[in-house]
C-alpha cells in the first residue's frame, strides 16, 4: 500500500472562520476564562455579559450546504449575523477566497469595504422578512435596490434581472410592482431569497428561513434552496432548529450549544451516530 | 485481483451519554474482511447481529470506535475511510461508493424521475443523457411510468426500495453497499434486482450485500459470511 502517495483534496474553502467570539456586554476579567460562565445562560456572573459565540471555527466550500442546529440561545443566529456584519464580533477572523484572495480578515476592514462584501459576496435571508425587505418598496424595487448598491444603474437591465430573479422563485411577474407586505409569508421569503441572490454572491446565509411557514410552503422554499445550490453552486450556511430541514439540505452539520460547536460531521453521521450528549438528546427528540 | 477494501479489527461501540449510567452498546467487534475488485461479498445473520453497522461504518454514517477500513479510491489513492476528512467522504460518496438502505429519505416535491436524474447530474452527466439513463433503469426495475412523475413518499415499500436501487445503481459506483436489497420485493422484482446485480458485476462493480434470503444470496455472491456474536464466520456455499 502506497501510503506516502496519499494526495489530499486540492480545494480551498470559499469562507474560513477562525475563533470567532461574540459577546453582548462589556466583559470583565472573569469572563476571559469561559469556565466562569453560567452553564444555562452563558452569562458572566460578575459583569452580566452574555457570550453568544465561543471560539467558533469552520470552513465552507463552494456549492456545499453547512447546517447549523441548536436550541434557542445557542448562538447560531448570532454567528450568521456576525458574518453579515449585522453585529460586531469581539475577536476572531473570517476570510473569503473571492475577497483579496482570502488574505484579509473581513471583520477588520472599513465600513465601505464591509458594504462591498455584503453587496457582492454575501446574501442573507432572515427568519423575519421585515428585516430583509423594505416593505414600503415593491418586490421589484427591493431587488433593484440591491442591484443599484452593487453598481447596476441601467433601468432596463435592472428590470430584466429583477423579473428573471422573481420568475426563478416562482413569484408571478404581475405582482412585481406590489408591496411585499401584502404578500403571504412564503412569498415574502421567496422575494427575500431572490433579493439575496441579486448580485450572484458565492455565499448565502439563511437564518431559520422556513420557521413559522406551513408545511407545504416550507417544502416549496426548501425545494427552491436546493435548486439554487444545484444551479448556481452557491455555498450556503443554513441555520435551523429543525433537524428535518437540516437532513433535507445540509451536506455537513455543526451542532451548537451555549455558544460553542459541540459536534460536527456529515449530516447523516450527526443524525444516526451522534456522540455528544446534547446531540443525542436532540436527535432522540426528533419526530 | 487487487484488494479494493481491507477492513482490519473494526469495532463500533455506541455510547449513550444522555443516560446517567453512560450505557454502552456494542454494534460489532473484531471484524476483519478483505474484498477484491469485482467481488460480491454477502453477509447474513440475525437481526441486531451488526450487519448494518459494518456497512454504515464503511459509508461513514457511523464513526467506528476502533480499527481501519482501507479503500482504494480512484481520486485519492489508498485512504482509510475511518479517518478521511468529511469533504473527502462527500467526494467519495458522490462518485465512488453507493449505499442502498432499506429506507428512502425522499425530498419533498422531487419526483421519482428527478431523484434518479439528480444522482447522475451531480456526477457531471449531461441532463438529457441523465434523463434517458434514469428512464432506462426505472423501466428495468419495473417501476410503472405512471409513477415517474409522482412523489416517492406515496410509494409502497417495494416501490421505494426499487427506486433506491435505481438511484444508486444508475451511478455505476465502484463499490456498492446493499442493505437488504430484496427485503420487501416480490419474485418478479427480485429477478430484476438479480439481473441488475449481474450486469453491474460484469461492468466491474464491487458489492457488499446484507441478505436474509439465503437462496437469493447464494445465487449472486462470490463468498458469504455469517455474522454471529459479533464474529464473522465464512459460510460454505451449497452450490458450485
Amino acid at each position: 500500500m502506497e501510503w506516502g502517495s496519499v494526495k489530499d483534496m486540492e480545494e480551498n474553502p470559499i469562507l474560513s472562520v477562525r475563533h470567532l467570539n461574540k459577546r453582548y456586554g462589556k466583559g470583565c476579567k472573569h469572563c476571559e476564562s469561559f469556565d466562569m460562565l453560567d452553564k444555562e445562560t452563558n452569562q458572566c456572573p460578575h459583569c452580566g455579559s452574555v457570550w453568544a459565540c465561543k471560539k467558533v471555527s469552520f470552513d465552507l466550500y463552494e456549492g456545499e450546504i453547512i447546517g447549523i442546529v441548536g436550541e434557542s440561545g445557542s448562538g447560531k443566529s448570532s454567528l450568521v449575523k456576525s458574518l453579515y456584519f449585522d453585529d460586531d464580533v469581539l475577536s476572531g477572523s473570517a476570510t473569503i477566497s473571492k475577497y483579496k484572495h482570502g488574505q484579509r480578515n473581513i471583520f477588520q476592514v472599513s465600513s465601505q469595504q464591509k458594504r462591498y462584501i455584503r453587496n457582492h459576496l454575501m446574501g442573507m435571508v432572515y427568519q423575519n422578512p421585515w428585516l430583509g425587505l423594505k416593505m414600503s418598496f415593491s418586490s421589484g424595487g427591493n431587488i433593484a435596490e440591491k442591484l443599484i448598491s452593487a453598481g447596476t444603474y441601467h433601468v432596463g437591465n435592472i428590470r430584466d434581472r429583477a423579473s428573471q430573479l422573481l420568475e426563478h422563485v416562482e413569484i408571478p411577474l404581475s405582482r412585481m410592482d406590489e408591496l411585499p407586505k401584502n404578500f403571504s409569508g412564503g412569498m415574502q421569503q421567496r422575494v427575500q431569497i431572490s433579493k439575496a441572490l441579486a448580485n450572484n454572491p458565492p455565499i448565502l446565509l439563511l437564518d431559520e428561513v422556513t420557521t413559522g411557514l406551513d408545511l407545504s410552503v416550507q417544502a416549496r422554499v426548501l425545494d427552491l434552496i436546493r435548486n439554487i445550490q444545484r444551479e448556481f453552486g452557491v455555498g450556503m450556511i443554513v441555520v435551523s432548529h429543525d433537524l428535518g430541514v437540516i437532513r433535507m439540505l445540509a451536506d455537513r452539520t455543526m451542532v451548537m450549544r451555549y455558544g460553542s460547536v459541540v459536534e460536527e460531521g456529515l449530516t447523516d453521521q450527526i443524525l444516526e451516530d451522534p456522540h455528544h450528549a446534547y446531540t443525542q438528546q436532540l436527535v432522540h427528540s426528533l419526530l | 485481483m487487487d484488494e479494493l477494501l481491507v477492513i482490519k479489527d473494526l469495532e463500533k461501540t455506541f455510547q449513550m451519554n444522555q443516560m446517567n449510567d453512560e450505557k454502552k452498546i456494542i454494534g460489532c467487534k473484531g471484524i476483519n474482511l478483505t474484498i477484491r475488485t469485482g467481488e460480491f461479498v454477502g453477509i447474513t445473520g440475525e437481526s441486531g447481529a451488526g450487519k448494518s453497522t459494518i456497512l454504515k461504518s464503511i459509508y461513514r454514517t457511523y464513526t467506528p470506535t476502533k480499527g481501519c477500513i482501507h479503500y482504494q479510491s480512484n481520486r485519492f489513492g489508498m485512504i482509510d475511510l475511518v479517518r478521511a476528512s468529511d469533504r473527502k467522504m462527500i467526494a467519495v460518496r458522490k462518485n465512488e461508493i453507493g449505499y442502498v438502505s432499506q429506507f428512502l429519505h425522499a425530498m419533498p416535491r422531487i419526483t421519482a424521475l428527478k431523484m434518479v436524474m439528480d444522482a447522475i447530474v451531480e456526477m457531471g452527466e449531461d441532463i438529457n443523457i441523465a434523463e434517458q439513463k434514469a428512464k432506462d433503469i426505472l423501466t428495468h426495475f419495473r417501476l410503472p411510468s405512471a409513477l415517474w412523475d409522482s412523489f416517492p413518499r406515496t410509494f409502497s415499500g417495494g416501490e421505494k426500495l426499487r427506486l433506491n436501487l435505481a438511484k444508486a445503481m444508475v451511478k455505476r459506483p465502484k463499490l456498492l453497499l446493499l442493505d437488504e436489497p430484496t427485503a420487501s420485493l416480490d419474485h418478479q422484482s427480485k429477478q430484476s434486482v438479480k439481473e441488475m446485480i449481474i450486469q453491474l458485476k460484469k461492468e466491474g462493480t464491487t458489492m457488499i450485500g446484507i441478505f436474509h434470503d439465503l437462496d437469493f444470496m447464494e445465487e449472486v455472491v462470490d463468498q458469504s459470511y455469517m455474522l454471529a456474536n459479533g464474529q464473522m464466520e465464512k459460510r460454505l456455499m451449497t452450490h458450485g
